[in-house]
């Protein structure tokens, strides 16, 4: 019998003794013939739950069936209508709980390999220099995009696209955003990002780097200056858990510690001009795609033992399959079910070790995993050299605490409506400041529907 | 998790649910519809249709996805489905911020 669906075409991967010697990327990509194996495992089912469950609905089934009958420029531009950087989610989203999880292959075998068939249509495109092809009718309102990450670029991608003219503001000298500074070059190749802000800046939008709105700029001159803001500014400020000894040198945010790594390059000190200190026995608290990538950025780094410090256990954390995979294959430690309650340190102020406590779990709580309870008496304590911590981040206040007239919630995260209005006239926002740090495909998702708010918002001066 | 992250469905995983029709008389036995099912919804029936074949019953209600792949690949046109709606799905792994 011929075997429909089938199972899925390995992805080729650098070897593990290779790739933790480095920062290139760990897997390599479907090669063509790959690629159009994989596309044919579709069944082509009747109502596509991958699209459906995709937050920028991408028309994922027309996409599968162009690049089955190798049509791959066709597939890019399909792809691109919706999602202005195919090369990066296809990497970065977490297929697995999105479209690759509800595929009706996914009960017996894995889904079709979404994500990896759009990162190689987009690569391909980029191989062959093919672009999309629009024709853009100039308006003259000037828009403001606050932020050039995920949100920011699909934003301005969209407004650009209405005719637009577009300005974007980095505080950074490097445009992106978290695909610059959060994400490493292992997951996420910083030629791609560099690759897909290059489009954008052909298509005419204007990115001026180096640019704290609320500090060089004040918000109140960019809204007498533009038309319409887009709020884009990310989650970039960490949560800490607040125990003694988080002062002590060797304990880091895991936003410092990327930071470090990938937007500076400390690896390469003192080539870059950035050093890092990472110890030999490095604990990372906290289980999710960020602790994931500085724990690998550690191992890296040389760190001989690198610890995955989690109070729930592997089958509940937050980090995409691949990544857990990944991180497990490279010899990274999972200490399952504890929770630190003390950073230890010596005369000098460097960290010695961390005390931690015993968990269980519990009865469900409302993300639907299931509680962590501490057993009471059950601390130990645990020798490290460096204790990175990644629980998470909160809405960057560098921008909002100078835009006071904006209305936030008692967290301090921008309200917004359901066509993501802030309470001011032409002001939108998206993206990690009004969730707090979410995904990638989320933040374009929410990037768009701001781009079609402020679209409504200029073009109904039109009718007056 | 945000009303905004719900509203673009963070929390809203969904998926199609079919219904399975089965006309067991145009049936032959050759399995194709339970071998091929994606869902492993069917199952052969312990009785004999008219013809004397054994045919293919639903075991499985609610994993119907209505994908048609059974449609498209029975010889005698005797299985099919149909759109109930959609419902989420059992086990999905919800990503939430608890920071939040």
């Amino acid at each position: 019998m011929v075997d429909i669906g089938g199972t899925r075409v390995p992805m080729r991967e650098q070897p593990v003794r290779e790739r933790i010697e480095n920062f290139h990327s760990v897997p390599f990509g479907y090669d063509e013939g790959e690629v159009v194996a994989e596309a044919q495992r579709c069944i082509m089912c009747k109502h596509a739950p991958c699209e459906i469950n995709c937050p920028v609905r991408l028309k994922i089934k027309e996409m599968i069936r162009k690049i089955a009958e190798r049509k791959f420029k066709e597939a890019f531009l399909i792809v691109k209508e919706d999602n202005p950087i195919p090369a990066i989610t296809g990497r970065v989203c977490p297929q697995e709980d999105q479209c690759e999880g509800v595929c009706p292959l996914a009960k017996t075998e894995n889904g079709v390999n979404i994500g990896k068939l759009e990162a190689f249509i987009a690569d391909w495109a980029m191989k062959n220099g093919i672009a999309e092809e629009f024709h853009i009718e100039e308006r003259a309102e000037k828009v403001a995009v606050i932020g050039s990450g995920p949100a920011g670029i699909s934003c301005a991608v969209d407004l650009r696209k209405f005719g637009y003219q577009v300005i974007m503001f980095e505080a950074l000298h490097k445009a992106g955003g978290v695909l610059q500074y959060g994400i490493p070059a292992f997951r996420l190749p910083k030629d791609i990002v560099d690759y897909e802000l290059s489009y954008i800046k052909k298509i005419g939008v204007d990115i001026q780097l180096n640019n704290i709105i609320g500090q060089n700029i004040k918000f109140s001159e960019l809204r007498e200056s533009f038309d319409a803001i887009f709020i884009g500014t990310g989650a970039g400020a960490p949560l800490f858990i607040g125990m003694d000894g988080e002062k002590l040198n060797g304990v880091y945010s895991a936003n410092e510690f990327l930071i470090r790594v990938n937007l500076m390059k400390a690896y390469d000190f003192p080539e870059h001009d950035t050093p890092i200190v990472c110890g030999a026995e490095v604990g990372v608290i906290g289980a999710g795609n960020v602790a994931m990538d500085a724990a690998r950025c550690a191992l890296r780094l040389n760190a001989k033992k690198v610890y995955i410090l989690y109070r729930r256990t592997k089958r509940e954390s937050p980090a995409r399959d691949e990544e857990v995979q990944h991180a497990l294959e490279e010899g990274i430690i999972f200490k399952e079910l504890i929770s630190p309650t003390r950073v230890l340190g010596n005369e000098e102020g460097w960290v010695t070790g961390v005390e931690l406590a015993k968990m269980k779990l519990g009865e469900p709580d409302k993300s639907g995993r299931p509680r962590p309870i501490k057993i009471e008496g059950s601390e130990f304590t645990m020798k490290l050299d460096t204790v990175i911590e990644a629980l998470g981040s909160r809405p960057n206040r560098l921008f909002l605490d100078r835009a006071p007239e904006l209305e936030r919630n008692k967290r301090g995260v921008l309200v917004v409506d359901e066509n993501l209005n802030t309470n001011m006239g032409g002001v939108s926002a998206g993206g990690d400041a009004i969730s707090g740090g979410a995904t990638v495909i989320l933040a374009l998702g929410e990037g768009r529907t701001a781009a079609k708010s402020s679209h409504n918002y200029l073009s109904k001066g039109d009718s007056k | 998790m945000t009303s905004l992250q719900a509203a673009f469905g963070a929390d809203k995983i969904e998926i199609p649910l079919g219904k399975v029709h089965i006309v067991k008389d145009r049936c032959k036995g050759c399995g194709y519809c339970i071998k091929y099912c994606p869902r492993e919804v069917l199952e052969f029936s312990d009785e004999l249709n008219g013809k004397g074949y054994y045919f293919p019953q639903v075991k499985d209600e609610d994993g119907c996805l209505n994908c048609d792949l059974c449609e498209l690949i029975c010889p005698e046109f005797a299985i099919w489905s149909t759109l109930e709606g959609y419902v989420k799905p059992k086990l999905t792994k919800v990503v939430v911020n608890e920071f939040l």
